[in-house]
């Protein structure tokens, strides 16, 4: 059987290098001063160009980096832990949960993004907890599927809740607030929420990054990961509380992204290979690309901002469909 | 087939000179309603030497070898390895001490051979450590020795089930460990892959490794057990050498159908008489 035929740093390498190309154009892309871009020329010259790209587009950029980049490893590391690919970050409550208490925060709390962020993880970190308290006591299946039921429960009630916030918000001011913040978008951030979300993105991201090759034992059944020196309970845990409180505090800012967790791990275990030695990064990397594209696309395709939740689940059920249909998309021929 | 492992004995974490693991009065049951599946279970299996544990299925087998590898708590009694009670190590050096290959199960992930092998050099890296030169080393090393290495970049999922159980042994061999506990590892094997398994596991064993394997097949223990554990119903029913424990009597009476030894020139042949009681 031959090498790989692509070493998985160059790979990698590779990646970076197009995601800060994929970045550098998307700074320019835009409507001012006509549809679909500037020159990058104009940022000498045109104080207002500068305003735009230094306080609007580049803390937008960088939060749907870190949204893409925190999506994707937090829907490898539950697929990982939960031995199922088919797993994501809206399983387990998480992101209803979150939504929940984002919902909440409008309604009683403010708008003020630290107050939202504490709020969704709180409520995010407390699905994990529900949906993890409730598998314990349902008496039917394995224990996956224990959790895949308790988290359908869980996050339907986080739902239900949410639509009796809705019906008893404000129809004129907090319903519409609800209502964009559910479809999911970037169109408000600035660089006060991108400093208020980096700490607890930054947890989930290194978190995992450093624990990507544990994260591959806990990937065995459980009398083999023991036997390879894992702390089975442990690890888990303390992976899952970093991952989460990272996917609920971004979750906060952008409202509920769809399939960017689910499809992009995928592709990175395509590419780079299954190992999270590699395909975590190279999921981190990937999630970033897809939801910077997908968020230039979002603010500049038409006139008026299309929810950004919107594009990632149309691209990302596409590409779904086209991954579970193809096998020829491998690099590495056997 | 010649294995040449060159093992870095780590005799700083224990002295195989003594009685490689020691049980005493150990029992173990899974909820509190529930019969003990493992009853008051005492012995001693010496170093590096083959320990056969055979009993029907659902006598215990697997979980007595997951409460020897520390991931099932006894109710009462204590495992000691190497004279030492096994909560005296942590679980790292428990992972450097022992190794398992455990049942064929289907994984989730198709990892390649090579990926799946160096996770067993997982007991020598730091928390936040991936593999380094040296692990890539002993685990190629060891993907040549086990005539492996044609496979190495496969996926695990398209490996028939002789090559995955060979790669399973091989991840477990890269551990390096002075104990080897093997759950059911000719299950489910055709005669060929049986007898692969088999010579590779006796080769280990005359290297001085401690292997200690559950079997439900009578005929896969004779090849290479030194000493033969029988097990019914939790409770370990005779414990001795090939010739001394499988007597048609005895197998007769734990399979609960009759049975037929013939004894050929020092091997020992184990058969059904007939079908039903």
């Amino acid at each position: 059987m031959p090498e790989p035929h692509t070493d998985p740093k160059r790979l990698l390498l590779a990646w970076g290098l197009v995601l800060l190309g994929v970045m550098a154009i998307a700074i320019f892309v835009g409507r001012y001063p006509k549809p679909y871009g500037m020159a990058p020329a104009l940022l000498l010259e045109d104080t207002l160009a500068q305003r735009l790209v230094l306080n609007l587009r580049l803390p937008r950029l960088l939060v749907a980096l870190l949204l893409g980049s925190t999506l994707s490893a937090c829907g490898l590391t539950m697929q990982m832990i939960f031995r199922n690919p088919l797993v994501e970050p809206g399983f387990l409550g998480v992101s209803q949960g979150a939504a929940f208490g984002a919902a909440v925060s409008i309604l009683w709390l403010g708008r003020h993004p630290l107050i939202m962020e504490l709020t969704a993880t709180f409520f995010g970190l407390g699905g994990l907890a529900l949906t993890y308290l409730l598998a314990r006591r349902l008496r039917y299946g394995g224990w996956v599927l224990r959790l895949v039921l308790a988290g359908i429960a869980i996050s339907a009630l986080f739902s239900a809740g949410v639509g009796v916030l809705k019906y008893i918000a404000d129809p004129l001011t907090q319903l519409p607030e609800i209502t964009f913040w559910l479809l999911g978008g970037l169109w408000s951030v600035g660089w006060e929420d991108f400093f208020y979300v980096l700490p607890f993105a930054a947890l989930g991201l290194v978190t995992s990054l450093l624990m990507r090759w544990r994260l591959n034992l806990l990937s065995l059944n459980d009398a083999a990961a023991f036997s390879l020196g894992a702390s089975l309970t442990r690890e888990r845990l303390i992976l899952l509380v970093a991952i989460v409180t990272a996917t609920a505090a971004i979750t906060s800012l952008s409202g509920i992204i769809g399939w960017v967790g689910l499809i992009i791990p995928h592709i990175a275990r395509r590419l780079a290979g299954v190992s999270a030695h590699r395909s975590l990064p190279a999921a981190m990397l990937l999630g970033g690309i897809f939801t910077v594209f997908c968020d230039t696309l979002a603010r500049t395709l038409f006139p008026g901002e299309i929810p950004l939740g919107i594009i990632t689940s149309l691209l990302g059920a596409l590409m779904f469909a086209y991954l579970m249909m193809s096998t020829g998309m491998k690099l590495r021929k056997h | 087939m010649i294995i040449y492992l060159e093992l870095t004995y780590r005799n700083d974490l224990i002295n195989m000179n003594h009685t490689a693991l020691t049980l005493e009065n150990i029992r173990f049951r899974y909820a509190p309603e529930d019969n003990y599946v493992v009853d008051a279970v005492s012995l001693e299996i010496p170093s590096r030497k083959v320990t056969a544990i055979l009993g029907p299925n659902g006598a215990g087998k697997t979980s007595l070898l997951h409460i020897i590898l520390g991931l099932l708590q006894p109710h009462t009694g204590q495992v000691l390895v190497a004279g030492k009670p096994h909560r005296d190590y942590s679980k790292r050096e428990i992972s450097q001490i022992m190794g398992l290959v455990s049942q064929i199960d289907t994984i989730p992930f198709n990892f390649s051979v090579l990926e799946c092998v160096l996770l067993g050099r997982s007991p020598y890296l730091d928390p936040f450590q991936t593999p380094r030169g040296i692990d890539f080393q002993i685990a190629n090393r060891v993907l040549d020795e086990l005539d492996l290495s044609h496979l190495r970049y496969k996926p695990v999922t398209e490996l028939s089930g002789g090559e995955r159980q060979m790669v399973h042994l091989a991840r477990a061999l890269v551990q390096e460990t002075e104990i080897l506990l093997l759950d059911e590892p000719t299950t489910h094997l055709d005669l060929g892959n049986q007898s692969r398994i088999l010579s590779v596991l006796r080769e280990l064993s005359a290297r001085g490794i401690t292997i200690v394997f559950t079997t439900h097949d009578p005929n896969v223990a004779t090849f290479i057990a030194d000493s033969v554990l029988l097990m019914d119903k939790g409770r370990i029913v005779e414990h001795g050498s090939v010739q001394e424990t499988f007597t048609e009597a005895k197998l007769s009476a734990i399979y609960n159908v009759p049975i037929q030894v013939e004894r050929q020139n020092g091997r020992v042949m184990v058969m059904m008489r007939k079908l039903g009681n």
